[in-house]
């Protein structure tokens, strides 16, 4: 799209008018600024490999290898947590099909699906589109994820914190209870009694002010736990940190 | 050798397990690109993309979905990649079919990414009618008829298998089937 200069007066009257739109009008307005909507209207043309009333995919002009498709929903979505689950659906059973095309027509080693949600992951478009890439050995396209050694208990913890939004998600009714934890504190209550019953064996008057501290220790140790020795803050420095 | 990931879904080994059901599950990956990366696969053991029934393919993504949406409000990163390496040019390495989800903040030092370049008319041109031709000879329903498009929508429904000329598919699996 071609970048055009406007005066400062000119930003905020346009600026404005987007304000007071609904959400008809807007939606209208995207389309109309939307290169793909465009494409899809007929306006601009393109080499279209597939269409039908729900998508419409057509060939990358400037790809990342010739044969490099775009598959984007008709309706005008940003990103994929947008899209209705119907659609979803569709949409990649159609991309599970025109890679197979793509695989067989190219003769190529692969093909990989990319998708990419918000500029961050690397989104080019305000549309939402599925990148179909054909691969050859040894043609510089970086599509392949390095593997990293993480500490297990962070693992754990991301597992807990995106199982229970996703079951939130899914109106999934299930609490996420740390089992570990009960076991461990009823494990080590235990093995503490025992070490208090043979402690009382051999000493009675030394140990009752052991006791009473080891009992400390415990339920401090045990609340720890509850709240969760791994916050998010942590998880958040190993996402910002590793390199 | 034994699958990874079908030791996985027979609880062979041990996995932070995110979602399952009759068909599909979803783990945290143990060696993640970035730690929250998620990986979503089939139970049975499709080695490629093409051979996964597409009724099994539209679950996989919905929950897909539902789970790049999970990783984003419950993680607080700014934006989340779904990929699929389909082949080993494409870096497949593992021979079970599986979608990774990957978390994705600034500066995260993870490139993925391509140059894109200039196509010649010609390069394109060709490549448009490679596919084309192809797309009709392996799913005449899908590509070939373009009037047919309410037909195609109920058709939806009804999982479709893929018939893959063994004698085609070969060089492809037979590439998957090195990996270690």
């Amino acid at each position: 799209m071609p970048e055009e200069e406007y005066s400062e007066e000119e930003r905020k009257a346009f600026e404005e008018k987007i304000k007071r739109m609904s959400p008809e009008e807007l939606k209208e307005f995207q389309k109309r600024n939307c290169v793909f909507c465009q494409i899809i209207i007929g306006q601009i043309p393109a080499k279209k490999v597939y269409e039908d009333d729900h998508c419409l995919a057509v060939l990358e002009i400037n790809p990342a290898a010739p044969g490099h498709i775009l598959l984007l929903p008709k309706e005008h979505h940003a990103i994929m947590p947008q899209i209705p689950e119907e659609e979803i659906g569709h949409l990649f059973m159609a991309a599970k099909h025109l890679s197979h095309a793509l695989l067989r027509g190219l003769k190529c080693g692969g093909i990989n699906l990319f998708v990419a949600n918000g500029a961050v992951a690397g989104q080019k478009f305000q549309h939402f589109v599925i990148h179909l890439i054909p691969r050859k050995e040894s043609d510089g396209i970086k599509l392949e994820l390095p593997q990293r050694e993480i500490p297990e208990d962070i693992l754990s913890k991301i597992n807990e914190v995106v199982q229970n939004r996703f079951n939130e998600l899914m109106g999934i009714k299930k609490e996420l209870v740390k089992v570990e934890t009960k076991e461990h504190a009823e494990k080590k209550k235990e093995a503490a009694d025992e070490e208090e019953s043979e402690k009382k064996k051999e000493e009675t008057e030394k140990t009752d002010p052991q006791e009473e501290e080891n009992e400390d220790e415990k339920s401090e140790e045990s609340e720890e736990e509850k709240d969760g020795s791994i916050s998010l803050d942590d998880i958040a420095s190993v996402l910002n940190g590793g390199r | 050798m034994v699958c990874e990931l079908c030791a996985v879904a027979k609880k062979e080994v041990e996995s932070e397990l995110l979602y399952e059901d009759n068909e599909i599950m979803a783990v945290v990956h143990l060696k993640p690109a970035i730690p929250g990366q998620i990986i979503v696969f089939p139970k049975h053991h499709y080695p490629i993309f093409e051979q996964v029934p597409d009724k099994i393919i539209a679950k996989m993504f919905k929950i897909a979905n539902k789970l790049g949406i999970a990783l984003f409000e419950s993680l607080n990163c700014h934006g989340t990649n779904l990929l699929i390496n389909n082949g080993v040019a494409a870096g497949q390495t593992m021979a079970h079919f599986s979608l990774n989800l990957i978390p994705r903040k600034e500066k995260d030092g993870l490139k993925l990414q391509w140059e894109p370049k200039k196509a010649s008319e010609e390069e394109l041109q060709t490549a448009f009618l490679m596919i084309n031709e192809k797309s009709k000879e392996l799913h005449p329903d899908l590509f070939g008829r373009e009037e047919k498009n309410e037909e195609l929508v109920e058709e939806r429904g009804r999982p479709k298998e893929i018939k893959l000329d063994k004698k085609k598919e070969n060089y492809l699996l037979k590439s998957l089937k090195r990996l270690p």
